[in-house]
C-alpha cells in the first residue's frame, strides 16, 4: 500500500475530536511562541507525547491551554488577532467536551456552530461597515497593503513603481506628523477589482455563516470553506487564522469519506507552504 | 482514538445531540465579546479590528493607521520625544481606545521617565542615559489618524485629539 493511501486510510479513521485537538495542538506550539505563558502548556504536551505519554485528548489538556491563552488574551486583548480569540473557544470547546459521554458527535456539532457563528459576525460587521459596502477597503488593500499588493494588486493592472510610490508617500505623510493629504496612484481596474472582491467575500462569507449554522448542504459547505481558506489566506498569508478554521472544519467531520478531511489536509500544507515561501 | 463509536454513514454532524452547556457555552461566550466589542467602538472609539469583534478587514480604521505624537514642554518649548519601547503597551492601548485615562497613562509614563535632548540644538528628546536630565513640565499627547478616500484615492492625515497634561 502506498504511503499516500496509508495517510488517506489513517485519515479517515481518526475520530473528528483528536483530528481538532491535533490541529490546535499544532497551532499552539507554532504561534504560542511569543509568550512563554501560551508556549509552555503546549511544549509540556508536546514533550510528552515524545516520552508516549499521550495527553492530546486529556481535559486537564484543554483545562490548561484555556487558561494559558485566555491569560495572554486578556493581557493583550486590544494587540491580539481576532484568530487567537477564536483559538480560546477553540479551547474551551475541546475542553468542555472531553468527557462528555457522546463527544463526538457533540463536538461536531459545537464545531460547525462555530464556524458558523464566526462567518455570521464577521459577515455583519462587514455589511454594516461604510468603508466595506463602498469597497474603500478592498480599494486601500490593493492599493496600499503590503500583504496583498504583490499579488493582488498586479492583477488588476497596477504596476510595481505605482504600489511602491503609494508607500512612499503614506509613509512620508505619517512621518511628518502635520495634517495633510496625499493622492495614491491607481489603475481603472483596481476600481472594479475592489468592487469584485467586496462582493465575493460577502456571498462567500454569507454562505459559510448560512450553510454552517443551519447545518445545510453538507457537501458544499466544506467546498466552500476550503475554498475561502485557500482562496483568502493564499493571497493574504494570515496563516493562524486559516489553522484555526482548519481545526474546527476538520472537527465537524464525522463521515468516513474522509473527502472533506483531505481537503482540509491539504489546505493545511498549502498555508504552511505559502508561510514558508 | 479510533472511530469505533461512530456509524458508517454518518455525514457530518447531521445529529440529533440537544445543544448542552459545553456547546452553547463558548458560542455565548463569543456573543459577548462580540457585543462588548461593538459598544466599545461606538462609544470609545476602538479601532474596528481591535478586540475580539471579528471585524477584521472590513475597515479602513485599524490601530496601524493611528498615530501619536508626544511632546514635553521643557526651557520655555514644546520638543518631539522620542518613546521607548517600554512604553510601547501604553502607546498601543492609548492608539486602540483614545481615552483619557489611556492618554492620561502614556503622559504620566513621560512625565516619570527622564529625557535629554538627542543632540544639543535639537528638537527632539529621548530617554536619559548620561544623566542630563531635562525638567519636563506639562506633556502634550496628540492623536492623529490616516483616513483613505476611495474617489479620487487619497490618503489624509487629520489630528483628532489634542491633550494637555500638566
Amino acid at each position: 500500500m502506498s504511503q499516500a493511501s496509508q495517510f488517506l486510510q489513517r485519515l479517515g479513521h481518526l475520530t473528528n475530536y483528536r483530528l481538532a485537538c491535533c490541529t490546535a495542538l499544532f497551532f499552539a506550539v507554532f504561534f504560542g511562541v511569543d509568550s512563554w505563558i501560551t508556549l509552555a502548556p503546549a511544549m509540556f504536551i508536546v514533550v510528552g507525547l515524545l516520552f508516549g505519554l499521550d495527553w492530546i485528548e486529556r481535559e486537564a489538556t484543554w483545562l490548561l491551554l484555556t487558561v494559558a491563552w485566555g491569560i495572554s488574551l486578556a493581557l493583550n486583548w486590544l494587540n491580539t488577532d481576532n484568530h487567537r480569540f477564536l483559538f480560546v473557544y477553540l479551547c474551551l470547546t475541546l475542553y468542555l467536551h472531553a468527557s462528555h459521554a457522546n463527544r463526538n458527535q457533540s463536538f461536531a456539532v459545537a464545531a460547525r456552530l462555530l464556524i458558523g457563528v464566526v462567518f455570521s459576525v464577521g459577515v455583519i460587521q462587514k455589511a454594516v461597515n461604510p468603508d466595506f459596502r463602498s469597497g474603500a477597503f478592498m480599494q486601500a488593500t490593493l492599493l496600499l497593503d503590503q500583504r496583498a499588493v504583490s499579488a493582488l494588486s498586479g492583477i488588476f493592472g497596477l504596476d510595481a513603481i505605482s504600489r511602491r510610490v503609494n508607500l512612499e508617500r503614506v509613509t512620508a505623510l505619517v512621518d511628518a506628523r502635520q495634517p495633510g493629504t496625499v493622492s495614491l496612484e491607481t489603475a481603472p481596474a483596481v476600481t472594479f477589482g475592489a468592487q469584485a472582491l467586496t462582493i465575493w467575500t460577502l456571498v462567500v462569507e454569507t454562505g459559510i455563516g448560512v450553510c454552517f449554522l443551519v447545518n445545510i448542504l453538507p457537501l458544499w459547505r466544506d467546498a466552500l470553506l476550503l475554498t475561502f481558506i485557500i482562496s483568502t489566506y493564499a493571497l493574504i498569508p494570515i496563516t493562524g487564522f486559516g489553522i484555526v478554521l482548519i481545526a474546527l472544519g476538520l472537527g465537524q467531520t464525522l463521515t468516513a469519506r474522509g473527502y472533506a478531511r483531505v481537503g482540509y489536509a491539504f489546505a493545511l500544507l498549502c498555508l504552511i507552504v505559502t508561510t514558508a515561501l | 482514538m479510533i472511530r469505533e463509536d461512530l456509524p458508517m454513514l454518518n455525514t457530518h454532524s447531521k445529529t440529533n445531540i440537544p445543544l448542552g452547556f459545553e456547546t452553547w457555552f463558548p458560542i455565548a461566550l463569543l456573543l459577548s465579546v462580540v457585543g462588548w466589542h461593538t459598544w466599545l467602538v461606538r462609544t470609545a472609539d476602538l479601532a474596528t479590528p481591535s478586540g475580539g469583534g471579528f471585524a477584521m478587514f472590513s475597515s479602513v480604521d485599524d490601530v496601524q493607521q493611528r498615530h501619536l505624537d508626544v511632546q514635553v514642554h521643557t526651557r520655555s518649548v514644546w520638543v518631539e520625544t522620542r518613546l521607548p519601547r517600554e512604553m510601547d503597551a501604553l502607546v498601543i492601548r492609548a492608539r486602540a481606545v483614545p481615552s483619557d485615562v489611556n492618554l492620561r497613562a502614556v503622559a504620566e509614563a513621560v512625565r516619570r521617565a527622564s529625557w535629554t535632548l538627542t543632540s544639543p540644538n535639537s528638537a527632539t528628546v529621548t530617554r536619559d542615559l548620561r544623566g542630563t536630565r531635562l525638567e519636563v513640565g506639562r506633556v502634550r499627547v496628540v492623536l492623529y489618524k490616516t483616513r483613505f478616500e476611495a474617489s479620487p484615492p487619497t490618503v489624509s492625515m487629520r489630528v483628532i485629539r489634542t491633550v494637555e497634561f500638566q
